[in-house]
């Protein structure tokens, strides 16, 4: 409304200053003419050259009155325009604004039961995925605990089995000890004894009796 | 080729002489070195000095091979001679016998004597000393070891020992 306005007073001022040029170049013109006809005419046409501007002046000044007229005119019109607008662009920003906040209040509202909806939805489906997992985490752990039993078990028998084959060896070794060790005392035994218990003759007969037995043999020939 | 093979026909002849009183390795080793000695004395100084440093017993023995043995050595051949009889010697193979009690010399020479007879062959004995044996004896003979001792019986019969035994003490 207010470029309009100002579109208009913009208007008329061009339309007062094209009639004040208009004027002017025809005071000029008449001034040429006067000064072409300086000598012959000028004071008759000095009078009209003035009524002609003074009647120029007198359009100018009813075309700018009439324009300021119309200009107020388009003013007003344009106010009482305005005001009827903007009551009505009121009406109806108030009309949309409640609409707008009914809707709102409306997606507001469906917006809630989703958002219930939605949790108890999660909530139900997180219970029964945890549930899910307890359930497989205590079987997975019952499974691995036997298995860790059973394993113990295992290596406990092998590990008693080799202790019991190791005492076995040697007991069986010590015992080999003992053998040799009263063969060895045995020997002892013997040489001490039959030294001073056998003559030189029995000696000597032992040792014609492995001679015979070497020879039997052919192990001298 | 006929004068070397008679040379050491009697080469062998005098070894055979000499090994006839000798029993062990040991005393013919011995008994060459005074041999040696002997013949040096004999064929090379020319005394009648009777205090020879050689033993009675080997005096006597040297003696006992008579003349005859002493006519095939001589001044040219002895170095010859003595080779020979050492080669000889080494090439000999005796039966060593291993005992655990001392041996008087007699009985040693009984005991080769037996050998050679039963053998039918002048063989030499070594005498070696191990009291482990507790009785019996060990041969060795061209490098083999055989135990006839008492201590290789109760080797043998371990077994049965300790089971006697174990038998005993239950």
């Amino acid at each position: 409304m207010n470029n309009y306005l100002n579109l208009l007073l913009l208007f008329i001022s061009l339309a007062g200053a094209l009639a004040l040029v208009l004027i002017l170049l025809d005071y000029l013109k008449s001034k040429k003419r006067l000064d072409a006809f300086e000598d012959v005419s000028l004071s008759k046409t000095q009078s009209k050259s003035f009524g002609v501007l003074q009647k120029a002046i007198q359009k100018a000044n009813t075309i700018l009155g009439r324009a300021e007229l119309e200009g107020v005119k388009v003013v007003a019109d344009s106010r009482v325009e305005v005001s009827h607008l903007k009551q009505a662009y009121q009406q109806q920003f108030a009309d949309q604004l409640k609409e707008t906040t009914s809707q709102f209040e409306q997606f507001l509202t469906a917006l809630k039961n989703k958002a219930d909806t939605s949790v108890t939805d999660s909530q139900s489906f997180m219970q029964s995925r945890v549930n899910e997992l307890l359930e497989g985490f205590e079987s997975k752990l019952s499974d691995l605990l036997t298995q860790t039993q059973s394993k113990s078990f295992e290596s406990i028998e092998l590990e008693i089995k080799a202790a019991r084959n190791l005492i076995d060896t040697y007991k069986q070794q010590q015992l080999n000890l003992i053998d040799e060790n009263i063969v060895a005392m045995l020997e002892k035994t013997l040489s001490l004894v039959i030294a001073k218990k056998l003559t030189l003759r029995d000696q000597l007969d032992l040792v014609y009796e492995a001679l015979e037995k070497a020879k039997v043999e052919k192990f001298i020939i | 080729m006929k004068v070397a093979l008679l040379f050491d026909r009697m080469e062998e002849k005098l070894f055979n002489k000499i090994i006839a009183e000798t029993y062990t390795l040991t005393q013919l080793q011995r008994r060459l070195e005074t041999l040696r000695l002997y013949l040096n004395i004999r064929l090379f100084k020319k005394n009648t000095d009777t205090s020879l440093p050689i033993p009675e017993d080997d005096l006597n023995w040297l003696i006992s091979l008579g003349d005859d043995f002493y006519k095939e050595i001589n001044v040219k051949n002895h170095l010859e001679v003595f080779t020979k009889l050492e080669s000889l010697s080494k090439s000999q193979v005796p039966i060593t016998i291993v005992i655990p009690f001392d041996i008087p010399g007699g009985e040693i020479i009984h005991l080769v004597s037996n050998l050679r007879s039963d053998l039918n062959r002048l063989i030499l004995v070594e005498i070696k000393h191990d009291p482990e044996l507790i009785a019996g004896c060990a041969l060795v003979y061209k490098g083999v070891y055989r135990d006839y001792s008492i201590r290789a019986k109760i080797e043998q019969n371990k077994e049965k020992i300790l089971e006697g035994l174990k038998n005993y003490a239950k």
